[in-house]
């Protein structure tokens, strides 16, 4: 059965968004012209696009439909009090952090600290005064590169969204924090937080993003963030997913990395009913380097997709991926890593490697190397399992007196714990440990059989 | 404090490895199983420490009245038993003082004593790696990753002394140790005898029997006890090998016994059908 007009309610929302930026003053972007002309194209395509059909491989099967006609209540005009520390594990272990937070997808300032020197921030409103074709050209960049509907749905929804950057030459030692956290008493939420990270020549900086849900509530995050990192730059980044158990969770991270720029990707998965987290790089500069490592945990239902494109651009760039996933219940999985070597991208490095645990028999996932190798002289690997606990192992756990239940879970953890240990900020692993141990917690289903 | 197996009957995958085992251990008492390769000497440890990987198909075994199959592996190493692994497993990324102190405090918990916290455990940790001329290095590192046979043989004596199990059951522990390790291990074992704490040492040499001098020495052959003795058992052992075996129907194993914990240990001998293999 079609409708005369198709995802008619995102029509409405996005009709309605227009007007609830003019109320909320200060808050909302500017009617520049040219912001508008760019989100009511975004979303025109969005409209003619659609979602992926469930037949779409790149999705895995994931039946999207039924946010064809999905609709949200609107954003609350006021933030609810929210005990950060309460909730999010890494700010509780990170204390010295420079924070900005969103609670339901409005700004908390009270809930922020100051940011660390070398470290300036913007809205995106106030940088669409200040800075209008800097960020005209930086949001119309994933219009033009390949993208999917929820790329189009960022922009045709952007609000609120900050640009942080990173002087040239400034190593920032203390982290900064980007939490959004949804409150159990609103919603269902659409939010679309965009954020732009800009990081200078030779500097350093780590960057978290930490999405955590207290309610069940059926939202939707489609977080979009744009990296640019200079020549010679150096950017940690982590992503920590602690969404409630209804949501839906997309996350792109998109980066171009300059001339021996660093980046050290990590992505945590632990909460939502459904989550898409993509990881973009183009090498973009000879000696660039990229760690894309991730890390999804599901059970029940749930499901979860870790996606990969690597872009080698250029010569003598390389890349390491090193994705788990902790699989139970009746949960499926999936990763999916894309290397791509382009012509002339000689001496490229790149290797990749997918490890999966399964805790319950009918759990499922999915390995899909991809690679795409069209130079010479080139060192590209992939490698990929999928196993269960080792029996042996939970043997010998449990005869030293350990619970089976705790024997178990040392067990996952220290399958899982491997993707931390890269991480050269031991504050930042320390942080991670315990989030890691706290995700895997509440996975886990009760009361299964030895 | 009395360990009695009687008439254990065990098999994996539907081919049966213990045939009528038939052993009684009491407290203080040190025995010796001895016997070839593929006896099921390994097999017997491994179903007392409460492996899923067999199945117990007939007989008994009770530890101070209770029924020690009906525990989980866990209940068996809460209520004081411990099992020295022939191969201890190698687990990266499990904290070997992590792993230890969770394994101590689990048992702790269970007994209604206060749990020991990181720095009170690591001192004792420390205290008896010393003892064993263990480097405490290896407390930091992963659970037996990357360790050699002799420091996991030692990793294993050492997790026995903090345990401090009542029963404890040593897997060839003396295997594949040059003679300097194995006198440290046999120190280790012998700290623990205190005239209550049993064990049973499964072993093919009689170097460490000269170390950790047995009440009983029995020989496994075929799934069940072929023969009992005193220590001179060992030595006729090392002598002349498991060659006897052929006779072992026609020698009553309880004769030459001195432990008192092997009466009637040799019923069972006679006419095993597997016991001249």
């Amino acid at each position: 059965m079609t409708t005369a007009a198709p995802r008619a309610p995102w029509r409405a929302a996005f009709e309605r968004r227009a007007h609830e930026n003019r109320l909320s003053e200060g808050e909302g972007l500017p009617a520049l012209p040219w912001l508008e002309a760019l989100r009511r194209a975004a979303f025109e395509r969005f409209v003619a696009e659609g979602f992926p059909p469930s037949t779409d491989e790149a999705w895995l099967s994931t039946n999207l439909q039924p946010f064809e006609e999905a609709s949200y209540a609107p954003l609350p005009l006021a933030t609810a009090p929210v005990g950060c520390a309460a909730i999010d594990p890494v700010l509780r272990a990170l204390p010295k952090a420079g924070r900005i937070v969103f609670v339901d997808g409005r700004p908390a300032p009270a809930l922020g600290t100051p940011l660390p020197a070398g470290v300036s921030v913007l809205t995106l409103a106030e940088a669409a005064l200040r800075e209008p074709a800097a960020l005209r050209q930086a949001l119309a960049l994933p219009e033009r590169e390949e993208a999917h509907p929820f790329v189009r749905l960022s922009t045709a929804f952007l609000g609120q969204g900050l640009w942080l950057r990173c002087a040239p030459g400034a190593h920032v030692t203390e982290p900064v924090v980007v939490l959004h956290v949804r409150t159990r008493d609103v919603g269902p939420l659409a939010l679309h937080p965009r954020l732009l990270v800009e990081v200078g020549t030779q500097a350093r900086l780590t960057l978290f993003e930490s999405y955590v849900g207290l309610g069940a509530r059926a939202d939707l995050t489609n977080a979009l963030t744009q990296v640019e990192v200079a020549a010679g730059g150096v950017l940690e980044h982590v992503r920590v997913q602690r969404e409630g158990h209804g949501t839906t969770h997309v996350g792109l991270l998109k980066v171009r990395l300059g001339r021996d720029a660093r980046l050290h990707a990590l992505a945590l998965s632990f909460g939502a009913a459904l989550t898409r987290l993509e990881t973009e790089v183009r090498l973009l500069g000879e000696g660039a380097h990229a760690d894309l490592d991730g890390l999804f945990v599901v059970d029940g239902a749930r499901r979860a997709d870790l996606v990969t494109r690597v872009e080698h651009l250029v010569p003598r760039a390389t890349s390491r991926q090193l994705v788990k996933g902790v699989l139970d219940g009746e949960s499926r999985g999936a990763f999916t890593g894309r290397v791509r070597v382009a012509p002339g991208a000689i001496k490229t490095d790149a290797r990749q490697n997918n490890h999966n645990l399964l805790l319950s028999p009918r759990a499922q996932v999915e390995s899909r190397p991809q690679l795409e190798i069209d130079a010479d002289d080139v060192k590209c690997s992939h490698g990929a399992t999928i196993g269960r606990l080792d029996e042996p192992a939970l043997f010998y756990l449990r005869s030293r007196g350990i619970p089976v239940v705790q024997a178990r879970e040392l067990l996952v953890h220290a399958f899982a714990a491997e993707v931390l240990a890269r991480l050269p900020d031991g504050a930042a692993r320390a942080a991670l440990d315990l989030v890691l141990a706290g995700g895997l917690h509440e996975a886990r289903s009760p009361g299964r059989a030895p | 404090m009395t360990l009695k197996i009687n008439d254990l009957h065990v098999e994996v995958d539907g081919k049966p490895i213990l045939r009528g085992l038939t052993l009684e251990v009491k407290p203080g008492e040190v025995h010796a199983i001895m016997g070839p390769n593929g006896s099921g000497k390994s097999t017997f440890a491994q179903v007392l420490a409460g492996s899923e990987a067999f199945t117990v198909t007939g007989g008994s075994v009770t530890w101070e009245g209770r029924d020690l199959l009906s525990l989980a592996a866990e209940e068996r190493a809460r209520e004081g038993l411990f099992l020295a692994f022939q191969y201890p497993v190698e687990i990266p990324g499990i904290h070997n003082a992590y792993f230890l102190r969770t394994a101590l405090n689990a048992q702790r918990k269970h007994r209604g004593l206060p749990e020991l916290d990181a720095v009170d455990f690591l001192a004792l940790a420390k205290d008896k790696a010393r003892l064993l001329e263990m480097d405490e290095k290896f407390l930091q590192r992963s659970l037996n990753e990357g360790f050699s046979g002799g420091e996991k043989k030692r990793n294993e004596v050492l997790q026995m002394l903090v345990l401090e199990p009542r029963l404890a059951v040593l897997d060839e522990t003396d295997s594949g140790l040059d003679i300097d390790a194995l006198r440290v291990v046999a120190k280790g074992v012998n700290a623990l005898r205190d005239g209550k704490r049993s064990f049973i040492v499964i072993t093919h040499y009689q170097r460490l029997l000269d170390l950790i001098v047995p009440d009983v020495v029995h020989v496994l052959a075929g799934g069940a006890i072929a023969r009992s003795g005193d220590r001179g058992l060992a030595l006729e052992l090392e002598k002349h090998g498991y060659a006897f075996l052929g006779r072992a129907d026609v020698v009553p194993a309880a004769q030459g016994s001195a432990g008192q914990g092997s009466a009637g240990l040799g019923r069972r001998s006679s006419g095993q059908p597997g016991a001249a293999r």
